[in-house]
């Protein structure tokens, strides 16, 4: 009964998601290809522990293992590495070189043998196959987390090999630089396409872009090119600034805490509105633009941290998320301009649109920022 | 498309806990200690080791693969050490094709599952083990615990009412209040458990420290901080180490804004992930000395657990990029992925924070629809209901 109960406590323990600062067992390799893939470098670091409970390193079984235990057994510990990890590249077994001397490194959890190898494999091949074998016998809940460089390629892929995926293919080629441009810039336009704080304050700064400001009334631009001259000094402005803290907070350079931002954000929609009620600042919108488009930046740069940055293509990240916010800008101009400058003479542009627009957007963004502000 | 981004960052994606970035080394001497081996001194892991030792030489001996086995997991919870639950897996493992009869070899293989949150083949495992001996306890227990975890309440019922006949009744009585009071029926299963407590005093601490906090949790979704603070405080006072114990009294603390006596509660206890989340939101509150360690810490081993596809800690880790890291959108994401395993109040109660934080209350919806419909009362997961339904 009490075992019952002890388990019974046990189970709601670890059902509530219980976790232990001892790790799970991993083992962790790089793998390096040379350029026409004959030669593979492998860094492999397996726990010491790993190692001493199938190979019993800590001969005097006094609880601690010395340089001296690891060192005397190094042969053993290769032999029992090389018995488990291979290489196929074209359907052909990859030979092992003589592998360096055992290294030691220190992970989170603890000291790890580094074994430096060298596999070689029929150059050029169409295909290339990697089995993880270690461990998987004696704890089925090992994992061999595998860093892949394939030949050529600037980034890493991650594998996790596990019982149940012990083999499996190595990509000859890493993700292009093109294609994951061009991903994030699909990213960066479905970002601005559902951050409705952003397009309103965009659109409350191009609602008054058709119009001029003479002896205290609005009055239309006569031509096009007046109106474009307005809107392209916004939208560069705030592409600019934007650009700018995106960027210094994406490489880490700044960061500020995000309710702020958020909260700052929703302000800047409330401001920009209600100024087109006012017209206080009527020829220097663009700065507005710039100022708040600064704080903005945070708000993208917290987006782009949700979708994960690649490493070794941060910058091409940090450009295609940039670039694919400028066209999901432009899109929403080209799309709200014409349709302003054929509107523009009409009392339902001037009263409808800018002025009961501008209060219906501020009323909005208010409430946003009670909530942003107040957590409510 | 977001699918697809996703799987070109992961394929990309290197967190720092990848690839260790310090450069290896070659000790000087010979003499130098690089690794210790806790286990190398602990009296009951010399003994599994010594049945390990004696089950290489008779490997065909089922029994003795069945008791290591179990062993192995008893370490594993009094450790800490999930490397142990591997080896026990392994242990058993040789045993799967044949379809043992022994009850101890199908209960033993319900707690591995459930560990790693398996919850569909632990609960056949585990009925198996009833069947094989419907006098034992152990199995209804651990089911009527997973199935609380899934939120399946009739289901969970049904195994209280196995319990009655062949537990202890303090025990049995535990088990319905606890299902009673998340389905409509809060003050009269509190009622009905503090007075099976307190007629039952000559009971196991083991047994006390669950029923005062479970009592305890009830108390405090009565509204009836003072006596929630006396069932934890005698629960505290059973003088039974218990992690579930010291996080749930932790979450008690943070809410009434105690922060400092987290700190004191929880001093030492940086080992465990669930503690250490608590000793990192307390040191944010009071501005500890060690705050931003802790939160490093955290940030080290959800990255270590993701890097490897471990789904174990995200209820952990949402609250972690909520509370510490304020990323509410990755918050919501671990979150709502967690609730398609975990559905108990707390899964529940991170989600609905975090779909109000990212302002996303379509993605509380299964949250919202299970406090509909279990009747489950708590005012706190009520008002986040509430103020999700005013969100745009």
């Amino acid at each position: 009964m009490s075992r019952a109960l002890q388990w019974l406590t046990v189970t709601l323990l670890l059902l509530a998601g219980s976790a232990f600062a001892h790790k799970p067992s991993d083992s962790y390799l790089t793998l390096r290809a040379s350029p026409d893939g004959a030669t593979i470098e492998v860094r492999w670091d397996i726990a010491l522990r790993d190692l001493d409970y199938v190979l019993e390193i800590d001969r005097d079984g006094n609880g601690e293992i010395t340089w001296g235990e690891v060192r005397r057994r190094g042969a053993d510990i290769h032999q029992y590495a090389l018995q488990r990890l291979a290489l196929a590249a074209g359907g052909q077994a990859c030979t092992w070189a003589e592998p360096a001397p055992l290294r030691l490194d220190r992970h989170s959890d603890g000291t790890y043998a580094v074994l430096g190898l060298q596999a070689r494999c029929a150059p050029d091949a169409a295909s290339l196959r990697l089995r993880y074998s270690a461990l998987f016998d004696v704890d089925p809940t090992h994992r061999g987390l595998v860093q892949w460089l394939a030949p050529g390629s600037t980034g890493a892929q991650a594998l996790v090999f596990s019982a149940e995926s012990a083999e499996q293919p190595l990509a000859l080629r890493g993700p292009s630089a093109l294609e994951t441009l061009r991903q994030y810039i699909l990213e960066g336009i479905w970002h601005i396409w559902i951050g409705f704080d952003h397009i309103l304050f965009l659109l409350s700064l191009l609602l008054p872009a058709v119009l001029l400001r003479a002896g205290g009334r609005w009055m239309p631009v006569a031509r096009l090119p007046g109106a474009l001259g307005a809107v392209v000094k916004v939208v560069t402005a705030f592409t600019l600034a934007h650009s700018i803290t995106l960027s210094l907070a994406v490489l880490g350079f700044a960061s500020l805490p995000s309710r702020f931002v958020e909260s700052v954000i929703a302000a800047s929609v409330v401001l920009a509105a209600l100024n087109n009620l006012r017209g206080t600042v009527e020829k220097r919108r663009w700065v507005m633009a710039f100022v708040f488009g600064l704080i903005h930046g945070f708000g993208f740069a917290s987006a782009l941290a949700d979708l994960g940055l690649p490493q070794g293509a941060l910058a091409l990240a940090l450009v295609g998320f940039n670039v694919g916010v400028e066209l999901g800008q432009l899109a929403i101009v080209a799309a709200f301009l014409p349709v302003a400058f054929w509107l523009r003479r009409t009392v339902f542009y001037r009263v409808g649109i800018l002025q009961f627009g501008s209060i219906l957007i501020a009323i909005l963004a208010s409430w946003w920022f009670l909530q942003r502000a107040f957590d409510l | 498309m977001r699918p697809t981004l996703r799987r070109l960052v992961a394929a990309v994606f290197v967190s720092g806990a990848a690839l260790a970035q310090a450069a290896p080394f070659t000790p000087a001497s010979d003499e130098e200690v690089v690794e210790k081996l806790p286990l190398a001194t602990d009296a009951a892991a010399k003994r599994v080791e010594g049945l390990r030792r004696q089950l290489a030489a008779r490997p065909g001996d089922a029994a003795l693969r069945i008791e290591v086995a179990r062993r192995y997991f008893e370490l594993a919870m009094a450790q800490g050490d999930p490397r142990l639950v591997g080896y026990a897996s392994a242990a058993i493992a040789p045993l799967a094709g044949a379809g043992p009869s022994d009850p101890a070899y199908w209960l033993v293989r319900g707690q591995l599952e459930q560990y790693s949150h398996q919850f569909t083949p632990a609960l056949d495992s585990l009925a198996q083990a009833a069947r094989l001996a419907p006098d034992l306890p152990d199995a209804p227990a651990w089911r009527a615990a997973i199935f609380m975890v899934q939120a399946r309440y009739p289901e969970a019922a049904a195994e209280c009412e196995r319990l009655a006949p062949i537990a202890d009744p303090l025990f049995a009585t535990g088990c319905s209040a606890y299902v009673q009071a998340a389905t409509g029926g809060l003050r009269p299963a509190y009622e009905r458990l503090a007075a099976a407590v307190a007629a039952a005093p000559q009971a196991s601490p083991e047994l006390l420290v669950w029923e005062h906090t479970r009592l305890a949790e009830m108390a405090q979704r009565l509204g009836d901080t003072a006596a929630a603070e006396h069932h934890y405080k005698a629960a505290l006072a059973q003088g039974v180490t218990d992690q579930f114990l010291l996080g749930a009294y932790a979450d008690f603390l943070l809410d009434a804004r105690r922060p400092a006596e987290v700190l004191k509660l929880l001093a030492g206890w940086e080992r465990s992930d669930v503690l250490l989340l608590r000793l990192a939101l307390a040191g944010k509150a009071t501005g500890a000395r060690q705050a931003a360690d802790w939160a490093d810490q955290l940030r080290d081993r959800f990255a270590a657990a993701a890097l490897r596809g471990d789904r174990l800690h995200e209820q952990e880790a949402a609250r972690f990029a909520l509370d510490v890291e304020g990323q509410p959108a990755r918050a919501l994401q671990l979150a709502g992925s967690n609730y398609q395993v975990q559905k108990e109040p707390r899964d529940a109660w991170i989600l609905l924070r975090a779909a109000l934080a990212a302002r996303q209350p379509q993605a509380a919806r299964p949250a919202l629809d299970w406090l509909a419909a279990s009747r489950y009362e708590d005012p706190a997961l009520q008002a986040l209901a509430t103020q999700l339904g005013t969100v745009r």
